[in-house]
């Protein structure tokens, strides 16, 4: 029990930092002062040391990487969608405007999993293989991604806009040019196909060695694999049509609302063999 | 077609009781977008020929220009050294034009991943019209053969051939119980025999996750459970019945119940029941299992007249219960377990083709292709440097004005090529 404590603290924490976070992405936009973005990705720093402790210390309690229930599978994609932005931004600074979506999903992410239960469950050894450690790195990677991607079309659209209107704000005005941002979303989508693409093979071989059917039309995986069609739906509109600009950034909003319910949405509506997606209440 | 796809899938999903993923027009839509697929990715083929092709160059070689610039030794032995240190390769040089590249094989990157594409579409078509998965429950020492009648459920696709049923005997040789820290069941071992003509062609033990593949068949161990023998004789002492029973099980909180049920009596208007307890404990008037080893094994065995009950009572193995001048004995207990057997040609092709696919965006994302053409322009009015990539085209394009730069700023060369 003192362990969950200790974790329900630090996830509090983490939470804590994302709100503020948020509230400074916010701020930067709403009230144009774009040194606040500053302030938003040092609260996001902040936020990721404590999620990185309570996950280390789950890890710990349990003997298996955070990846059994809604409580542990929440708070470790919050973890890959926040590393993934922090690096990315590092990379890249003009990335750094993606916190505005990213961290409101973080602390949605982390809240969600904290009023769920803790309690650790006996996880079935059709889960032990390395399979499995393959199929949710791939899906934390496209997770990071596509969060990135829509935080830059949503950058793109808002830019757009605000050019169009003639009042760009000083933040928008320190972003790169709409067409290079309308670029960089497209590498993240590009890069976050790839990755759910490695997630649904690796997930594939996993379920044949384990029951003998590689694909089975569980609603989780199917509406994994319609967001990667959508995902691979933008890339041809992209490259073979021309799609730019505003209506591939509306696609690649949409499709990140796909890849959302996919894994998080669908558990709540459907049953599935992703057994470790179970919803229960603490 | 890809919109199309996502379309329909999403429907399955929202209306699942329609079934969409079962239907001919599904498989049907699955062979358009073969199709399609396929036509897309032949011309994609043809493209990256023609830009892989060695003498492919990006604008019509002129054969009538001035070759005298290109061909001038000094000129070609000055951009040799700028292009190498970029790690471009000389694939062609002739007739007043140079071609250099980088990266060839990334050409094939997308047309791979394709490739790819369609080799798992085509397993999926294998899998769904010829694939067989059945189940298939076995007692210890009993034997049962991969034969369609043997099933106790068998799916087939539509294409699948009865002839490729290999007709092999399954024996369960015995049932390991892998007990966890806590004493419960961690996991169950089946020592499986599999038999070609009465001779042990291969044993094998089987856990949880683990899977069997004899003759391309994949054999899975998906369930377990008891199977008593039961003997039920007449009043004459003659015997009605007589076998190991494979009981089915149902799981009501965290415990199992191993039960059958209606077991007609033969000749008679009475059925049995019989509740099996691996472990029975006794406490409060309630009878439940502790364990799932047979520890202290009973059952509760009911005969029924019609609806009313005649004759109930708790007998160990090797004990009986008599009803209306019947006996029934519960003799010694045997494990049986429950193999999901599968048939899946179109398995590996999947497979096969999601490493080509993989192998495709390796080509396409880490190695990028570059093509550059250097010619004297027509005429010997200068230089023209161009190019081509499957990558993003700005970078690529400074790349070029960079180059465009450095030959027309080099100093000691340009009375070269400017002649």
């Amino acid at each position: 029990m003192a362990a969950i404590k200790l974790q329900l603290v630090l996830f509090w924490a983490s939470v804590g930092f994302c709100f503020l976070g948020t509230f400074f992405f916010v701020a930067s936009l709403s009230f144009r002062k774009d040194n606040f973005v500053r302030y938003g990705v040092w609260m996001s720093f902040l936020a990721l040391v404590p999620l990185t402790a309570a996950l280390a210390d789950r890890w710990m309690q349990t003997g298996h990487f955070p990846y059994w229930g809604i409580y542990e599978v929440f708070t470790s994609y919050a973890w890959g969608g926040l590393f993934f932005y922090l690096s990315a931004q590092t990379w890249k600074s003009s990335l750094k405007i993606a916190g505005i979506v990213v961290l409101p999903v973080v602390m949605l992410m982390v809240g969600v999993a904290v009023m769920n239960s803790a309690e650790m469950q006996e996880i079935p050894r059709t889960f032990f293989t390395y399979w499995l450690g393959i199929h949710i790195l791939f899906a934390k990677l496209s997770y990071g991604s596509v969060l990135i991607s829509a935080a830059l079309a949503l950058s793109y659209l808002i830019k757009r806009r605000q050019e169009e209107k003639g009042e760009i704000s000083p933040l928008m005005a320190k972003l790169p040019d709409l067409d290079q941002i309308d670029h960089r979303s497209y590498q993240f989508a590009a890069f976050g196909f790839v990755m759910l693409g490695i997630m649904m093979a690796s997930g594939a071989v996993w379920a044949f060695k384990a029951w003998g059917r590689y694909w089975n039309w569980d609603p989780i995986e199917t509406w994994a694999f319609i967001s990667w069609l959508v995902y691979g739906l933008y890339l041809h509109l992209r490259i073979t049509m021309g799609w730019r600009g505003r209506k591939a950034s509306w696609l690649a909003l949409l499709a990140v609302i796909l890849v959302i319910f996919a894994f998080f949405g669908v558990p709540l509506v459907s049953d599935s063999v992703h057994e470790h997606l179970k919803y229960t209440n603490s | 077609m890809i919109f199309l796809l996502a379309v329909v899938a999403a429907f399955g999903m929202i209306s699942p009781a329609t079934g969409i993923f079962q239907t001919w027009w599904f498989a049907g839509l699955g062979l358009v977008f073969l199709v399609n697929l396929s036509a897309c990715t032949l011309q994609q083929a043809i493209n990256s020929y023609r830009l892989w092709s060695r003498r492919n160059a990006l604008i019509k070689i002129d054969h009538n220009m001035d070759e005298s610039i290109l061909s001038d030794k000094d000129f070609t032995d000055s951009i040799q050294p700028i292009m190498s240190r970029q790690r471009y390769k000389c694939i062609f040089n002739g007739a007043g034009v140079t071609l250099w590249t980088k990266g060839r094989f990334g050409i094939w990157g997308a047309t791979l991943f394709h490739v790819g594409l369609i080799i798992i579409t085509l397993g999926a078509l294998v899998s769904g019209t010829m694939k067989m998965s059945g189940h298939i429950r076995v007692a210890e020492g009993e034997i049962r053969f991969e034969q369609h009648q043997e099933y106790e459920g068998i799916e087939e696709g539509p294409f699948f051939d009865e002839g490729e049923h290999r007709g092999f005997g399954i024996s369960l040789l015995k049932q390991n119980i892998v007990l966890g820290k806590n004493g419960d069941v961690d996991d169950i071992i089946s020592d499986i025999a599999i038999l070609e003509n009465g001779q042990v062609a291969r044993q094998a033990s089987l856990g949880e996750k683990e899977s069997l593949i004899y003759r391309g068949i994949r054999i899975f161990e998906q369930e377990a459970g008891f199977a008593p023998f039961i003997e039920i004789a007449g009043p004459n002492k003659e015997i009605l019945f007589r076998t190991y029973v494979l009981l089915d099980s149902k799981t009501i909180g965290d415990k199992t119940q191993f039960y059958l049920e209606n077991l007609p009596v033969p000749n008679t208007k009475y059925r049995a029941s019989l509740h099996f307890y691996p472990d029975m404990v006794q406490q409060g008037g309630k009878t439940s299992t502790g364990k799932y080893t047979l520890s202290n094994p009973a059952a509760v065995v009911s005969v029924f007249d019609g609806d009313y009950k005649i004759a109930e009572k708790i007998i160990k193995p090797g004990g009986f219960l008599d009803f209306a001048g019947y006996r029934f004995r519960l003799g010694d207990i045997r494990h049986w377990n429950g193999y999901d057997i599968v048939n899946d040609r179109g398995a590996n092709l999947v497979f096969a083709g999601s490493w080509a696919a993989i192998a495709g965006l390796i080509l396409m994302y880490l190695m990028p292709y570059k093509k550059i053409q250097i010619q004297s322009s027509p005429q010997g009015a200068g230089l023209q440097v161009l190019g081509v990539t499957n990558r993003v085209r700005k970078p690529f394009e400074e790349e070029l004005a960079k180059l465009r730069a450095r030959f027309a700023c080099h100093p000691g060369e340009a009375g070269v090529w400017s002649k």
